[in-house]
């Protein structure tokens, strides 16, 4: 039977819970050699992404990007991180962001699968849509 | 009696024999004259009887005949005009049947063409607004290009996150 990336990524994870810097390490090297042995090196990425997620799952991060027209400086980084905190109940926020003109203006926030949209252009999409109805 | 015969010479004998003669022309004209014709006679007025009792017959047929004759044609006329009382009535029907179809095709025309045009308005309508709202749209994205700068564009986010 083939096994899922996630739960290799499963495998992982509680095997590296809880352990030390100098364990981890030695723990990441088996697991890599498995995967070899397996023949499954073609899945480490997606293996890596299941593992990003229960590891944020578990500890309560939560990965965001932040999409804007200008770019954000820090106080507002700071601020959306806190929005996003009050919005997922996460402990922790991961921010990236982006830089895109189109969005005009305002900012457009994807956390998890959920996405909050506060740009300028799709307000003024909704007024065109307002204009026609 | 003895004068009279003095007088008119009679002839006993000669009487008698005028008698027997005359007896004897008699009966021959009485049976091969008067008895044939007296029967042609009676045979004739039988027949004139019979043909006048028949003329009487004939005309009584007739005028029986004229009165059913009259009859019947009472009758026909009296049936032709319940039919063409029945065909002006049914006419009458039809064309009314008739006319209330071209109302109600008249009337499923216009409505037709009242949905047609109510549909062009709206479709030119909803055109316009979306012509409208293309044009405001892309000015106010054009000002918003030109006007927004970072200190807006970080009110517009604090006023969003509140």
């Amino acid at each position: 039977m083939k096994i899922k990336a996630k739960q290799y990524a499963v495998s992982l994870y509680e095997t590296l819970d809880g352990k030390s810097s100098s364990e981890v390490k030695v723990v990441i090297k088996k697991f890599v050699e498995l995967l070899v042995e397996k023949n499954q090196l073609s899945r480490a990425e997606k293996i890596i992404d299941e593992f990003i997620k229960i590891w944020n799952s578990k500890r309560g991060i939560v990965e965001a990007k932040a999409i804007s027209a200008k770019g954000l400086d820090k106080e507002t980084i700071k601020l959306l991180k806190n929005y996003i905190v009050k919005l997922s109940g996460a402990k922790e926020v991961m921010m990236s962001q982006e830089v895109n003109k189109d969005i005009l203006g305002g900012m457009v926030i994807r956390y998890g699968d959920k996405v909050v949209d506060g740009s300028l252009k799709t307000q003024l999409e909704d007024l065109k849509i307002q204009l026609i109805k | 009696m003895e004068n009279l015969i003095e007088t008119f010479h009679i002839d006993w004998r000669l009487f008698i024999a005028q008698v027997i003669n005359f007896a004897i022309v008699f009966s021959v004209l009485y049976w091969f004259a008067f008895k044939p014709l007296a029967k042609v006679m009676a045979e004739r007025t039988s027949k004139i009887a019979k043909s006048l009792d028949d003329a009487k017959k004939v005309e009584e047929k007739l005028s029986e005949t004229q009165v059913e004759f009259n009859k019947a044609i009472a009758e026909a006329k009296k049936q032709a005009n319940s039919i063409l009382e029945k065909a002006a009535a049914d006419a009458d029907i039809k064309k009314q049947a008739e006319i209330k179809r071209a109302k109600e095709e008249i009337g499923q025309i216009i409505n037709q063409e009242k949905q047609k045009m109510q549909t062009e308005k709206a479709a030119t309508l909803k055109e316009i607004k979306k012509e409208v709202a293309d044009l405001v749209v892309a000015s106010v994205e054009k000002v918003l290009s030109e006007k927004m700068d970072e200190k807006k564009d970080k009110e517009i986010i604090k006023k969003i996150i509140k």
